[in-house]
């Protein structure tokens, strides 16, 4: 296995998994000394009945102090503020977030408020404002996708300054991630399709990247297994409890893998057609992975090679010649995008033209792709791909994504040295 | 117990280094300047950067040494104020007449919009001497970018298309990610502007 | 994959590896709103010149280091812990750092609990109770020698073991000019413990993904760098790759429940006061050898870890977990002659085996009986299998 000449690895989140883990976290809680958390989640998670779910599983074991369920899609700082309020009147002592990646986002800051004092979340703006551990702090991730419970990044709008606000510390860093397949298992079929697909995309980047290390392979390798041995089956039986959990981990194990390798031009792609055109991040995802792969292949195609390993099993890469093996991940990745969609009976998109929004007009029009192209230069992801992304080679790119063909290969502009990890 | 025996230790300095780094930061400032005047793909880059955008490059810990002690030893021009006070830092920005200036080493007064800081002056370093390129450097943590994350893109291929300005192919491609090619850059370009980007780094 | 019914997982510590990475200690201290650590090392660390470098890293950061604490042995007590202590608190510190392995981060531990609760003496963790509250900031940077435990959560001080989640460092660096090994029997120990360890975490039924993941490839690198770095101690790239293998292992282990091998060794060890690392070298052969004489049912994830995806995929699936086992065993006896092959060489009378095996399968929680001990301690008493 290969050893880089520098890397760092941090994952300080201690995984509870199974399929009785919410009955786990008041002893888990006690230990810290907590006995009194907020509940931060948001509406739809807390009509779907979720919130009901971990409260009966620690029914009589723990006394809620407050459930707060005003998070909305994007996290603000000002609802921040607001569950800080209601933490300190209801007299809380830890939090647990409920919910996706916004409620985690969300939780990350109301923690940093509560724990440091103050009532404004900005006092604690740039970089190595938070120098200390933190109040305790739960995630129940509610999709099996965003990974955000392994990242020590919480990303908060200010509306007033329309900018995103980036809090970077390791004290953000949950001291209790739980994965309850009872949280995802009413999560619809689309969704389970593009949200794993998103976890996919954090294993593979993971994996490819510039910042690879042994531990992050490691655990991106058994994500990619245990999402291409489930998925199919859970699109198709829902009730699937064990491949639900199968999901949980290998998101989770995902996140772990990104957030010490970072991603890639994928993101990239995909932050900038979410931020311009609001795709939904895991659909974005799906669509934008085999490119991603397929341009990246000829710096990389040892590495990439060798994910067909986990994807496929070992008899199948056994049987395919060392030189194909990288062609065959990024086919198998587009065969897996095609069952996604018909499993959901269409629901899953395979290009970017297949994207519709509720009134069913095209969210990405063909026209957007030349500015979509150039705000690609306003994201970090560019950096840690392997090979150099600049607005004509995204071009490019999205206009293949947009049709559903793949890359012609002779186009992708080369002349870099190996990549050195 | 005899705590004498364990005597408090105040690290030293490496002067030679600081130096290195100090002359590095200064030539690499006024090239970039230079570039942003010669070349028109540079030019295009900073038009995106707003007006008043200030990046800051500077080595941890912040004012830990300044380089008040070796003034002597620096060559005359690269003596200014700042970094005789301030330590190793480098503070370009754009006027507002929209150029791309080297501002010096002196942060007061400035609000600094990006800034990117090296953990160490052994990271800085690695970067530095070409032994690990600005994005192995990012990838390896040799360096923390924060502020106007945006824009740090662009200040990146600036850095980068000053770089295959300045220096010969063999050590650019340790630097770059992909040397662009004769169909992207043409030779005539290439070296004009190379000689150009030297020339004015001692003019102006 | 197969997904245990209930795990946790934990590994806290920041890992650090690789060129130039004890530059980055001020800046990780300084996250930590750490200026004066207080450097603890062994007296065979400063006597190899290895402080000297050290020092040298911290040039031109605002780090002042607190003193250099250079009194540790082969033991590690509870006064030693005490001066150290004194130290740290004479001279305002407010962080620990560990140069060194073993007992050098044992006695880290200690002084770091000693400082950060304002006690003078262990006695009630050893009754008790728990270590409830963040402790001061724990850096270790590992030079040769590992005992496997650095990594974990558990401190041994004065022979008794105290397990505590805050015990976990908080940052490993592991930085290519510390690691160079001091002999061959050295690494081969240190490289034995970490096989043991990874070992135990993949057989043991209730493996988990995560467990696994973390054992792979300190696996890996043991099995391409181990028989390199026994007959080059001074290797920079296998002992660099070794010395993460230890830490791995030990962040695997400290997520499982203990093997055999392991529970036997300790017990020996405690008895005779001779390192583990001997005893697993004569323990794990013949634990081996047990099981493939048994046909135990463990997972290919062992066959995985320490063949490659390359030699794993090329080999029939029904074989896979059997040739796991053969890998390994050939992996420990590619040591050949560095250490003892028997417990009769390292002089055990052969009836304190049978107390041995009974406390070992004590400890187990009856996941293995006193027969089964007492097969594999006989059969490491003659080393048949070594
Ligand atoms: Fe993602």
């Amino acid at each position: 296995m290969l050893l880089p000449s520098f890397y760092d690895f941090c994952c300080r989140v201690k995984t509870i998994s199974g399929n009785k883990a919410l009955e786990k976290i008041p002893a888990l809680l006690a230990g810290m000394n907590a006995y009194r958390p907020l509940i931060i989640t948001d509406k739809g998670v807390a009509s779907a009945g979720l919130v009901d779910v971990v409260k009966k599983a620690m029914e009589n074991k723990l006394k809620i102090g407050a459930v707060y369920d005003d998070v909305p899609m994007d996290s603000d700082y000002k609802i921040v503020n607001d569950a800080v309020r209601v933490y300190r009147q209801k007299g809380c002592d830890s939090i647990i977030a409920i919910g996706g990646g916004s409620v985690i986002d969300t939780a990350k800051g109301v923690n940093i408020v509560a724990s440091l004092g103050g009532d404004n979340l900005l006092d604690y703006e740039g970089y190595g404002a938070v120098k200390r551990k933190l109040k305790p702090f739960v995630v129940v991730p509610t999709t099996a996708g965003t990974g955000s419970e392994m990242t020590l990044v919480a990303v908060i709008t200010d509306p007033d300054r329309k900018i995103k606000m980036n809090f970077v510390s390791y004290f953000l860093l949950p001291d209790l991630a739980v994965l309850d397949p009872r949280m995802t298992r009413t999560l619809p079929a689309f969704l389970t399709a593009s949200t794993a697909m998103d976890a996919m995309t954090h294993a593979c980047e993971a994996y490819f990247c510039i910042e690879k290390n042994p531990i992050s392979d490691s655990f991106a390798f058994r994500a990619i297994t245990m999402i291409s041995e489930n998925l199919l089956n859970v699109v198709k039986n829902p009730g699937n409890l064990n491949g639900r959990l199968a999901l949980a981990n290998a998101s989770t194990m995902a996140g772990a893998a990104f957030s010490n390798s970072m991603v890639g031009m994928v993101h990239n792609l995909g932050h900038t057609v979410g931020a311009l055109c609001h795709v939904p991040h895991g659909v974005a995802m799906s669509i934008f992975l085999p490119y991603g792969l397929e341009y990246n292949l000829h710096r990389s195609a040892d590495i990439i090679g060798e994910i067909l390993f986990p994807l496929a099993g070992p008899e199948v890469y056994a049987s395919t010649r060392k030189k194909h093996r990288a062609e065959r991940v990024i086919e198998l990745i587009r065969k897996l995008n095609q069952d996604l969609h018909d499993a959901t009976g269409g629901k899953h998109p395979r290009f970017l033209k297949e994207i519709y929004d509720r009134n069913g007009s095209p969210v990405v029009p063909q026209s957007m792709l030349p500015v979509i192209a150039q705000a690609i230069m306003l994201d970090g992801a560019r950096l840690t791909n392997p090979e150099e992304l600049l607005p004509e080679d995204a071009r490019m790119v999205l206009e293949h994504a947009w049709e559903g063909t793949p890359l012609d290969r002779k186009k992708i502009k080369k002349g870099g040295r190996k990549v050195k990890y | 117990m005899n705590i004498n025996k364990y005597p408090e230790i105040q690290p030293g300095k490496k002067l030679i280094k600081r130096i290195y780094v100090a002359v590095f930061m200064w030539f690499f400032a006024r090239a970039i300047q230079a570039a942003a005047k010669v070349d028109e793909e540079v030019k295009k880059e900073v038009e995106t950067i707003p007006a008043n955008f200030t990046l800051r490059l500077i080595v941890n810990p912040e004012k830990a040494f300044p380089l008040f002690f070796y003034a002597k030893m620096l060559p005359r021009f690269i003596v200014d104020k700042g970094i005789l006070l301030y330590g190793l830092q480098m503070i370009m920005g754009k006027d507002k007449k929209g150029k791309f200036r080297y501002q010096g080493s002196d942060p007061r007064g400035k609000k600094i919009n990006l800034s990117m800081a090296f953990t160490s002056l052994e990271a800085a370093m690695m970067v530095f001497t070409f032994r690990e390129s600005l994005c192995t450097g990012y990838a390896h943590s040799r360096f923390v970018v924060e502020g106007d994350l945006p824009f740090a893109q662009s200040i990146m291929r600036i850095m980068d298309l000053t770089a295959v300005f300045l220096l010969p192919k063999i050590v650019a491609k340790l630097v770059v990610k992909r040397y662009p090619k004769w169909s992207e850059m043409s030779p005539l370009r290439k070296y004009l502007n190379r000689v150009l980007v030297y020339l004015r780094m001692f003019t102006v | 994959m197969l997904i245990p019914d209930y795990y946790q997982f934990l590994i806290h510590p920041k890992i650090i590896s690789g060129k130039c990475s004890l530059e980055n200690i001020p800046s990780e201290l300084n996250g930590y709103d750490a200026q004066k650590p207080l450097v603890i090392t062994g007296k065979n660390i400063m006597e190899r010149g290895l402080v000297k470098k050290f020092i040298k890293a911290f040039y031109d950061s605002t780090v002042t280091l607190g003193g250099i604490f250079d009194e540790v042995r082969d033991y590690a007590g509870i006064s030693l812990a005490r001066d150290a202590a004194f130290l740290y608190k004479e001279r305002g510190c407010d962080s620990i750092i560990a140069l060194g392995n073993g007992t050098v981060v044992d006695l880290a531990k200690a002084v770091n609990v000693l400082v950060s609760e304002k006690i003078d003496n262990l006695s009630a963790y050893h009754e008790g109770a728990s270590i409830s509250r963040q402790l001061k900031p724990l850096i270790i940077v590992p030079a040769c020698r590992s005992n496997g435990m650095e990594a974990t959560n558990v401190m041994t001080i004065d022979n008794r073991r105290i397990t505590a989640d805050f015990l976990y460092p908080d940052v490993i660096v592991i930085d290519p000019r510390m690691t160079p090994g001091c002999c061959p029997e050295c690494v081969a120990e240190s490289g034995v413990i970490a096989l043991t360890h990874a070992f135990a975490a993949l057989t043991d039924e209730a493996h988990n993904p995560m467990t696994a993941a973390v054992a792979h490839p300190a696996l890996s690198y043991l099995s391409e760098y181990l028989p390199k770095g026994v007959t080059r101690p001074k290797n920079k790239d296998a002992s660099i790759a070794l010395a993460n293998a230890s830490v791995l292992a030990a962040s695997a282990y400290s997520n499982t429940r203990p093997g055999m091998a392991d529970l036997l060794a300790e017990e020996l060890s405690i008895i005779t006061g001779i390192s583990v690392g001997k005893y697993m070298r004569i323990l794990l052969p013949s634990l081996i050898a047990d099981m493939q004489k048994k046909k135990i049912k463990i997972s290919d994830e062992l066959f995985l870890s320490l063949v490659g995806m390359e030699a794993y995929a090329a080999t029939p699936v029904q074989e896979r977990p059997q040739k796991g086992l053969d890998a390994a065993m050939k992996l420990i006896n590619s040591l050949k002659g560095l250490l003892p092959k028997s417990l009769e060489q390292l002089k055990i009378q052969k009836y304190k085996l049978a107390e041995v095996a009974r406390v070992a399968a004590e400890r187990s929680a009856e996941r293995f009986t006193d027969a089964d001990c007492r097969t594999v301690l006989e059969q490491a008493w003659e080393g048949s299998a070594v």
